[in-house]
C-alpha cells in the first residue's frame, strides 16, 4: 500500500521534472527576444542589452533553467510580457474559473455518459442500443470547436435561447450567469459523453455476458437487482479509469471552448499568450495545466486501487 | 463491386485457379471486397472517397480561386456564391473545396511520420525488453501525460506556424500512441513459433523485426491508424481554429473557422460549412474504423 503510493508519487515527481525541462527548452527556441518584446520596437539596442543582462538572458541555458525552476517552486512564475502583471496572479485567477467550468462539465457529462452507456450495454444489439451507439459515435467524432460552432448557431442564433458568449458580467443576475455557461458546458461534454457512453457500453455488455451474472439470473435474482447490485459495480471501474485517462483530451477541449466562448479561464489566457508570443506566461500556464493533468492521473490510479481489489494483489 | 469469387474463397480451400484470379485482382479489389462486408465501413469509405475526389478536383470544380476576392464582403449565399463570401469577399465554397487538400494531405502524412518513428520504437521495445523497453516506455509515459494540444501550442508558438511544423508536431503527438500499440502487439507475437523458428534459423534481429513480426502486426496497426488520422484532423483543425495552423491565406478549414467566427451571427455559413465538413471527415473515418473492427470480428 505505502509502496504503491510512494511509487506513484515518485513517478509523478519525475514526470513533472522532465516536463518542466521540456517546457523550458521548447520555449527557449522562440525567435522573439523577450527583452525586445518587453521594451517595444523603438527602444535602443543598449536598453535592450541592459534588460537582457538584468533578466539574466545572457546566462547559460542550464543556469537559467535552474533559476527558473527554483523560482517556480517558490511560486514565482515571473511577469507576463503582455499583461505586465505577475504571472502567478493571472494564472491563479484564471485557473479557478477553468476548474469551475470543468467541474460543472463533469457533473453533467459523467452521469449522462455512464447512464447512456449502461442502457446501451444492457440492450446490446437492440434498437435503443443502436441509436445510442450511433449518436455516441457521432458525438466523439465532432471536434470541440466545430461542436461549439453548431451549438452557437443552433441555440444562440436560430433558436435565440442562450447567449453565444460567456464573458462574465458582475452585474448580471444569477440566472443570466448560469445561462452563459450552458453552451460551453454542452460543447465540452458532447464528445466526452460519447466517449464515456461507448466505453461503458462495451464493459457493461461484457459484464452482462459473464458467468457470474448468468449465475445470478439463473438463481432467480430479479433483473433490476442483477443490474444494480452485481453488474454496475464491475462495469463502472473501467469507465472511471477511462475518464481519468481522458483528462489530457479534456484540457484541450477546455482550451478550445474557452477561446470560442470568450470565457476568461486559463485556457483562453494561454490562447492569448500564444497569440502575443508571451512565452513566460505560456510556460507557466502549460506547467500548471500539466500538473493538473498529471495529478489527476495519479488520483485516478489511486482511486482504481481502492475500487478494484484485484489490482491490489497484482 | 461484390466480388463473389473472393467471398467464396474464404469458405472453400483456394484452388490454384482461384488463387491466380485473386492475385490478378490486386490489393485494391481485395480491400473493397472486404470493406463491403460492413455497411458502416462502406458508408465511411464512400464519404471519404467523396472528399478525396473533391480534393483532387478542387481546381476544376471550384468556381473561383480560393484567394481571389470576387464578391462583396460577407454576402449571403447566391447563385454566384453558393455558400456566400467571407469577410474579405472570398468565395466560401471555393475555399472549402481547396481546404480539403490540407486535411486530406497533412493528417495522413503526420500519422505516417508518427508511424515511421513509433513502429520501430514499439517493435524494439516489445522484442528486446529490459532496460531499452523501460526507457522507451518511460519516455512515452512522460510525453503521454503532457496535454496534447498544449504541447502543440507551446511548440508552434516557439517555432512559428508553417505546414511543416504543424505536420511534425502532430506526428510527434502520434508517436507515443503508435509505440504503445506496436509494443503490445509485438509482445504477443514474439513468443510465437514462427519467430522462434526464425531465431533458430539464425536470422538477424533486424530481419526478424522487419520481415517476420512487422507484417504480422501491420493489420491492427493499419486499423488503428484510421482512428489516428481522425485525431490528427481534429488537432490540425484545432490548431487552425486557434490561429496556429497553416498560415493564411492558404484555405484551411480550421483557419476558416478562426477567421469567420467573429462574424458568426452575421454570416453563420462561413463557419458552419468548414465545421460540418471537418466533422463529416472525422465521422467517416471513425465509421471506417468501426467497420474494419466489425469485419475483423466476423472472421
Amino acid at each position: 500500500m505505502l509502496r504503491f503510493l510512494l511509487n506513484r508519487f515518485g513517478t509523478m515527481l519525475l514526470t513533472m521534472l522532465v516536463i518542466s525541462m521540456l517546457v523550458f527548452f521548447i520555449a527557449e527556441v522562440v525567435p522573439v527576444d523577450p527583452a525586445r518584446n518587453a521594451l517595444g520596437r523603438y527602444a535602443s539596442q543598449q536598453k535592450v542589452d541592459e534588460l537582457r543582462e538584468e533578466m539574466g538572458l545572457n546566462d547559460p541555458v542550464v543556469v537559467r533553467y535552474v533559476n527558473w525552476i527554483s523560482n517556480v517552486l517558490r511560486g514565482d512564475f515571473g511577469e507576463s510580457i503582455h499583461f505586465r502583471r505577475p504571472v502567478r496572479d493571472l494564472v491563479k485567477m484564471r485557473l479557478g474559473r477553468s476548474l469551475a467550468l470543468a467541474a460543472l462539465g463533469f457533473v453533467f457529462m459523467i452521469p449522462l455518459g455512464l447512464a447512456l452507456g449502461c442502457i446501451a450495454g444492457i440492450t446490446e444489439g437492440k434498437l435503443l442500443d443502436r441509436i445510442i451507439s450511433l449518436t455516441g459515435g457521432i458525438f466523439v467524432s465532432i471536434p470541440p470547436f466545430a461542436g461549439g460552432i453548431f451549438m452557437i448557431v443552433i441555440f444562440a442564433l436560430w433558436l435565440r435561447w442562450l447567449p453565444g458568449a460567456s464573458l462574465p458580467d458582475p452585474e448580471a443576475s444569477l440566472i443570466e450567469s448560469i445561462k452563459k455557461l450552458i453552451l460551453p458546458i454542452l460543447t465540452l461534454s458532447l464528445d466526452e459523453i460519447g466517449y464515456l457512453a461507448r466505453f461503458t457500453r462495451v464493459t457493461m455488455a461484457e459484464v452482462m455476458g459473464s458467468d457470474y451474472i448468468r449465475t445470478a439470473v439463473l438463481k432467480g435474482v430479479p433483473r433490476t437487482k442483477v443490474i444494480w447490485r452485481h453488474a454496475l459495480r464491475n462495469a463502472l471501474i473501467a469507465p472511471f479509469t477511462a475518464i481519468m485517462m481522458h483528462v489530457n483530451w479534456l484540457i484541450g477541449g477546455v482550451l478550445v471552448v474557452e477561446t470560442l466562448f470568450n470565457y476568461p479561464g486559463l485556457g483562453s489566457l494561454l490562447y492569448e499568450a500564444a497569440l502575443r508570443n508571451d512565452i513566460i506566461l505560456l510556460e507557466a500556464g502549460t506547467l500548471v495545466l500539466t500538473f493538473v493533468a498529471v495529478s489527476t492521473q495519479v488520483i485516478g490510479d489511486i482511486g482504481v486501487y481502492f475500487m478494484n481489489p484485484r489490482v491490489r494483489f497484482e | 463491386m461484390s466480388d463473389s469469387s473472393n467471398s467464396s474463397l474464404s469458405k472453400t480451400p483456394p484452388t490454384s485457379a482461384a488463387h491466380e484470379r485473386r492475385k490478378r485482382d490486386g490489393w485494391f479489389r481485395r480491400v473493397i471486397s472486404e470493406l463491403v462486408r460492413s455497411k458502416t465501413a462502406t458508408i465511411g469509405a464512400a464519404i471519404l472517397l467523396l472528399w478525396v475526389l473533391i480534393a483532387i478536383a478542387a481546381p476544376i470544380i471550384s468556381p473561383y480561386s480560393p484567394t481571389e476576392m470576387p464578391g462583396g464582403r460577407l454576402e449571403s449565399p447566391s447563385r454566384e456564391h453558393w455558400l456566400g463570401t467571407d469577410h474579405l469577399g472570398r468565395d466560401v465554397l471555393s475555399r472549402l473545396f481547396w481546404g480539403t487538400r490540407v486535411v486530406i494531405l497533412l493528417a495522413p502524412i503526420s500519422v505516417l511520420l508518427g508511424m515511421m518513428i513509433g513502429a520501430p520504437l514499439g517493435l524494439v521495445s516489445g522484442y528486446v525488453g529490459g532496460v531499452v523497453d523501460m526507457l522507451i516506455m518511460r519516455a512515452g509515459d512522460i510525453l503521454y501525460s503532457f496535454p496534447t494540444l498544449l504541447l502543440f501550442i507551446l511548440i508552434i508558438t516557439s517555432i512559428g506556424p508553417s505546414p511543416l511544423i504543424v505536420v511534425l508536431t502532430v506526428a510527434l503527438g502520434n508517436v507515443t500512441f503508435i509505440t504503445r500499440i506496436v509494443r503490445s502487439l509485438t509482445l504477443d507475437e514474439r513468443t510465437k513459433d514462427y519467430v522462434n523458428a526464425a531465431r533458430l534459423r539464425g536470422e538477424r534481429r533486424r530481419y526478424i523485426l522487419l520481415r517476420e513480426i512487422l507484417p504480422n502486426v501491420s493489420g491492427p496497426i493499419i486499423a488503428d491508424s484510421t482512428i489516428r488520422v481522425g485525431y490528427a484532423i481534429i488537432y490540425i483543425g484545432s490548431l487552425g481554429f486557434l490561429g496556429l495552423g497553416i498560415p493564411p491565406p492558404t484555405p484551411d478549414w480550421g483557419g476558416m473557422i478562426n477567421e469567420g467566427r467573429d462574424f458568426i451571427f452575421l454570416m453563420p455559413g462561413v463557419v458552419l460549412a468548414p465545421a460540418a465538413a471537418l466533422s463529416s471527415v472525422v465521422i467517416a473515418l471513425n465509421m471506417l474504423a468501426d467497420g474494419i473492427r466489425e469485419i475483423g470480428q466476423q472472421r
